[in-house]
């Protein structure tokens, strides 16, 4: 499904980039069946992986494994089921979000940097003394159900929305328009493609996509080591 | 700018095992930041965003949505945040447009 989101990307304070950022989440078909081969997943991802490796070598394995899996909900929920635990390693957590801190203490940046109009973010309080807030971009997909696949389906919606924040950021602090050094663009782009990654730990990802047929068998073989 | 849309405020009142342990903590930081028992808005907001970036990160609070009375600010992942409200800032879970409160922040 399609979410709407509430931003209008001909507002003049957005760059190109970043509108291109946006479009991509804005195509984001979720928890729907991938018309894309597995090989697509594990480009995207790979792309993904060496970027991010590039920036913080020491946390994750330089030959990542890359495995597929597919099905329906129920499949998907083990796999958040499975990551969620709390001896789980919470790539997020781990190597992702320190990543980004470190990049923008780096250049120096922060949201106090937007235009004041800016449609990104919120500002409340009075001048000089006010919150500057991100507006967010999570897709309204209605209403999800109120069980533990409508659980799951929320928990990694918000999780991946946390990587567009991130990755409109590192955008943002860059200053320029090219996209392909942004590690978080590739994983942006997996979610586009209809790939879920479940990282399992700094060596084993799990690249899920919905079957088109949700009752079918679900697998997991490896792609590449 | 896209204009915020008042979501309705369920009357039902969540119990405190409602929040996430990563909420909890959250929540208990901002509290011991906030040392009045009457708080404005913005001090909550500056007190929950510093909780928030304490304990996660690259941590964020987010716009949630609004009520009649005005932004509701806290976490995508888990739906809740802060309100301002006649009694004072309360704490609320967003769940699918609908607001569920959690009780006052500061007690």
């Amino acid at each position: 499904m399609r979410g709407t989101l509430e931003i209008d990307l001909d507002d003049a304070t957005l760059t190109p980039p970043i509108r291109s950022i946006i479009e991509i989440w804005a195509e984001v078909d979720w928890f729907a069946a991938s018309g894309n081969t597995d090989g697509v997943g594990w480009r995207l991802f790979r792309e993904h992986h060496e970027n991010t490796r590039r920036h913080v070598p020491d946390h994750l394995a330089a030959n990542v494994d890359i495995r597929a899996a597919s099905g329906g909900l129920a499949e998907f929920t083990t796999w958040c089921a499975r990551v969620r635990k709390p001896s789980g390693w919470d790539w997020k957590y781990s190597v992702l979000k320190p990543m980004s801190v470190a990049h923008s203490k780096a250049l120096g940046w922060s949201a106090n940097a937007l235009p004041r109009t800016s449609p990104l973010v919120l500002r409340l309080g009075e001048p000089g003394n006010e919150s500057v807030i991100w507006r967010g971009l999570y897709p309204d997909l209605g209403k999800l159900p109120a069980d533990p696949a409508g659980e799951c389906a929320s928990f990694y919606l918000g999780y991946a929305h946390s990587d567009l924040v991130a990755c409109i950021q590192w955008q943002l602090a860059e200053n320029h328009d090219d996209l392909s050094r942004n590690p978080f663009v590739s994983l942006i782009r997996c979610y586009q493609a209809g790939f879920y990654p479940f990282c399992l730990d700094a060596a084993t990802v799990v690249l899920f996509r919905f079957a088109a047929d949700e009752d079918s068998i679900p697998r997991a073989r490896l792609v590449s080591r | 700018m896209a204009a915020l849309i008042a979501f309705p405020v369920s009357t039902t009142v969540l119990p405190p095992r409602a929040l996430s342990t990563r909420d909890r903590i959250i929540i208990t930081l901002a509290r011991r930041a906030l040392r009045d028992t009457r708080v404005e808005f913005g001090d909550a907001l500056r007190a929950l965003r510093d909780a928030v970036e304490e304990t996660i990160p690259d941590g964020r609070v987010f716009v949630l949505g609004s009520t009649s009375a005005g932004p509701i600010v806290g976490s995508l992942v888990s739906g809740v945040g802060i309100v301002d409200g006649a009694a004072g800032v309360e704490i609320v879970q967003v769940r699918s447009g609908i607001v569920r409160r959690l009780g006052a922040l500061v007690r």
